[in-house]
């Protein structure tokens, strides 16, 4: 997937483009990526792949809408790849092996195209993969589906598109190195310098170690938050200069989180918000291989670059595969000078320069190349130049950075000479594996301060990760410092280290005797740490008795997890249910706390106090209720009642609610408690209390009421129904009785005289 | 002929999420936190600490807002804090 995480354009100058970040994209999801752009061709042209690719006349030809289908399916099968590649000319499987190099599901077509012009060969080969169905153009959905293929590798109106490879193509090309080679060096050289490739790796583990402590968030639109940018820009370690590289590299903090991105140590969390580090297994996976994927996941960078490409101009990423083939291309002494390799680079390709054509109307331009644009402050170069600055920029920079190139000087001119070195050989597939580094076991300074000096010459890809487990990168130089603190060690604590791990490889690897107060301090932060301990999803295994749990403790099956704890008086805590010996126990009853809690209370009429089933209780049960309620003691219970020790019985009372309150309990939460354990609504007592105990409803009102009981319910119907009757009557309270205020007894005693009907009302 | 030997009957509790303390002091230094007590649905003993399973993370803060560090056991198959 190539999301867009576009780092904003702080003050729109050339050097800070919209970048697109790439993180790695494998398997499935480059397999659909390229379903999904043959999705857009149309159907003429599939059929014509789906034909080129060898299916017989009799062969019945799928549906239109299964076409894409097919011919990915045909290229997962290891029988067919091979005639198709056979068929191939040597420029169009060199294109093919710019994949396989820079480990990319996709790259931008005039970056590929322009990475052929720099070894010679025609653009126009692309059409052979292409019509294979090797390869796919991948066009946005603004664009008509795509037939004619041709026109498309014309530079110009295409530069948004992209070439999408099949995931089993690229694991059967191999990188291939171009016909020629550039001019060798015939003078020897001088000063041969070759970087240990080590200091972009631990650039990468402090930038890990940092994001561990801290992920970097996410604006919805995948930029990152401005605190956090500034956070990775202002650290001394990830944005200080190289000190081997020979020329600057360009935002060295960013080149970092691209290169961290596009090689899978920072990886966005599944929220999407934020971008985190990779687990610590990262390291112990990829120890051997990560010179090498660091080497590949630079040369396929584009959310970063050594230099700004132009419209039309030269492509960072293209002169990265182009100037490494050329140098693979040499024999493995020879030596060849920037400029022979600048000079023969240019041999093959031209490259344009869209501000040099008058004709064309300055709108047509980008924003950035329009004529007087603020962000133009660069003088114009000649192609030449410009060549020979962005190879100085890529050779001087991250290749000898990362180690893959080896540079001299030529004996008598001074100019600079360059070669690939082994690793860079391996990184391009032209060597083997060069012969690892002889390692000092001692190289780590360990001072009372807490500060460490580690010297290059013992460091390995997996000693970096270690180390950047709980210690902090703090100076990166010929001499490295990492510093420990509390928080460093609780980091590696938390990534499983112990105290005696982080003491041992310290000590193992350290010239003298860790000081004391170091080995101290470690050992008490572990141990306060062990202190409190939170179990988010435990085990507990509950027995009738202590001597029950103890037997079972006794004879526990032994595992390499952690044992079984015990805990409470008849508890045994278990971090690995498979290591519970079911044989031994039986299973009375098991209970998920992640699942909706049973309901195991009962209320009693009186409103206020519930009795709990056991039977259906569980470990939270009496701790909820003890809440907001207290427990009667069994002695003080009715007789009648089934409230017994086995079936504890509690009462809520205004002082129970009222202190339930102040702890922070609210009457929602009293409220969801009853549905869940009880499965009733709040009782109306509790609810009188929770009135209580607030205070702001309105004051209840008390007066004198008369009751006037009628014969029958047809008479006092006849009272409601009379106008002469209905105005003194109140509330009808039954079917036969009705409320009559007391100051209105009078005039209804006077009305039903006159009607012939006698009220008798009690003294 | 020998009878086989019975098996222990047991209650299983799973997924439980508690905080297992060195000290009872510290149990009592947690409740005191109205924050923190607020989550805390049971004591089970002295030192253990019955918490909601959906306040873990908000305990986590807070434990180490007050200066903890604790360790923290996720699910098996899921990785330590």
């Amino acid at each position: 997937m190539s999301g867009v995480l576009a780092r904003e354009n702080r003050d729109g100058d050339l050097a800070r483009p919209e970048i697109r970040w790439q993180a790695p994209e494998r398997g499935d999801q480059a397999r659909r990526g390229f379903r999904g752009a043959l999705a857009r061709y149309r159907t003429s042209r599939l059929t014509a792949i789906w034909h080129a690719q060898g299916a017989h006349s009799e062969t019945p030809r799928p549906r239109p809408g299964s076409l894409a289908d097919e011919i990915t399916d045909r290229l997962d099968q290891p029988a067919e790849l091979p005639p198709l590649l056979g068929r191939l000319s040597q420029p169009a499987l060199q294109a093919l092996g710019f994949f396989e190099l820079a480990e990319l599901a996709s790259i931008p077509l005039p970056t590929l195209t322009q990475a052929l012009e720099l070894l010679g060969a025609r653009p126009a080969c692309l059409l052979e993969p292409l019509e294979l169905g090797l390869l796919a153009i991948e066009a946005g959905l603004d664009r008509p589906l795509i037939d004619d293929l041709a026109p498309l590798l014309q530079p110009g109106p295409n530069a948004t598109l992209r070439v999408r490879i099949h995931p089993a193509v690229a694991r059967s090309v191999k990188t291939l190195t171009p016909t020629g080679a550039p001019p060798a060096l015939a003078a020897s050289i001088v000063q041969p310098r070759e970087s240990d490739g080590l200091e972009p790796l631990i650039r990468l583990a402090a930038l890990w170690q940092r994001v561990r402590a801290e992920p970097l968030r996410q604006t919805q639109f995948g930029a990152l938050y401005k605190r956090d940018r500034d956070r990775l820009e202002g650290d001394p370690v990830l944005a200080g200069p190289s000190a081997l590289a020979l020329a600057p590299i360009v935002d060295p903090a960013f080149f970092t989180l691209a290169t961290a991105f596009r090689i899978g140590l920072v990886v966005p969390d599944p929220s999407g918000d934020q971008l985190a580090a990779a687990p610590f297994d990262y390291w112990i996976s990829n120890a051997v291989h990560l010179p090498r994927m660091i080497a590949s996941g630079w040369l396929g960078l584009e959310a970063w670059r050594e230099f700004e490409a132009e419209p039309g101009g030269l492509e960072p990423m293209a002169l990265r595969l182009a100037a490494l083939l050329w140098l693979a291309a040499l024999p493995e002494s020879d030596w060849t000078t920037l400029e022979g390799l600048s000079e023969h680079l240019l041999e093959h390709i031209s490259i344009h320069r869209p501000e040099e054509d008058p004709s064309e109307p300055d709108s047509a331009r980008p924003a950035s190349t329009r004529r007087g644009a603020r962000t133009r402050t660069r003088p114009l170069l000649s192609p030449a130049a410009r060549l020979a600055q962005g190879l100085e920029a890529v050779i001087l920079g991250p290749a000898h950075d990362l180690g893959l190139v080896r540079v001299a000087e030529e004996r008598g001119t001074g100019r600079r000479a360059v070669q690939l070195s082994p690793m860079g050989r391996y990184a391009l597939s032209v060597g083997p594996s060069p012969a690892p580094p002889a390692y000092f076991e001692q190289f780590l300074y360990v001072q009372p301060n807490f500060e460490i000096i580690a010297y290059r010459q013992g460091l390995s890809p997996r000693l970096v990760g270690r180390l950047s487990r709980f210690a902090w990168w703090t100076k990166i130089g010929s001499a490295l410092e990492l510093a420990i603190s509390r928080e460093s060690i609780v980091q590696g604590l938390e990534q499983g280290e112990t105290a005696e791990s982080i003491l041992e490889i310290l000590s193992r690897h350290s010239h003298r005797a860790l000081p004391a107060s170091v080995a101290d301090l470690v050992a008490s932060w572990s141990a306060r740490r062990e202190q409190v301990a939170m179990h988010e999803s435990a085990t507990l295994i509950e027995f009738g008795s202590a001597v029950e749990r103890d037997l079972a403790a006794a004879g526990w099956p032994s595992s390499d997890g952690q044992p079984a704890v015990p805990v409470a008086d008849r508890f045994l805590l278990v971090e690995d249910e498979g290591t519970i010996p079911f044989d031994r126990l039986r299973l009375t009853s098991t209970r998920d706390y992640r699942q909706p809690p049973s309901m195991c209370f009962t209320l009693l009429p009186d409103g206020v106090t519930v009795v709990l089933d056991p039977a259906r209780s569980d470990l939270l049960a009496l701790g909820e209720i003890s809440r907001f309620a207290e427990r009667i003691a069994v002695s003080s219970a009715p007789p009648d009642s089934f409230a017994t020790a086995e079936h504890p019985r509690f009462v809520i009372t205004q002082s129970s609610l009222k202190n339930a309150l102040e702890r922070g309990l609210s009457p929602q939460q009293i409220t969801q408690w009853f549905e869940r354990r009880a499965g009733l609504t709040t009782p109306p007592a509790v609810t009188l209390l929770l009135a209580a105990i607030d205070g702001k409803s309105a004051p209840i009102r008390a007066r004198r009421l008369l009751v006037i009981e009628i014969p029958s319910a047809e008479l006092l119907d006849g009272l409601y129904q009379h106008p002469a009757t209905s105005g003194a009557l109140g509330e009808r309270l039954g079917p036969t009785t009705a409320a009559v205020a007391a100051d209105q007894i009078d005039g209804l005693e006077k009305t039903l005289r006159e009607l012939g009907l006698r009220i008798d009302v009690e003294a | 002929m020998a009878n086989p030997p019975s098996r222990t009957p047991v209650k299983v509790h799973r997924n439980v999420a508690l905080l297992r303390l060195g000290e009872p002091i510290l149990a009592e230094e947690l409740l005191a936190r109205k924050t923190l007590s607020r989550s805390v649905l049971g004591r089970l003993s002295e030192t253990v600490l019955l918490i909601e399973h959906d306040a873990c993370d908000a305990v986590f803060d807070e434990l180490k807002r007050m200066g903890h560090t604790p360790r923290v056991v996720k699910r098996r198959d899921a990785s330590k804090r």
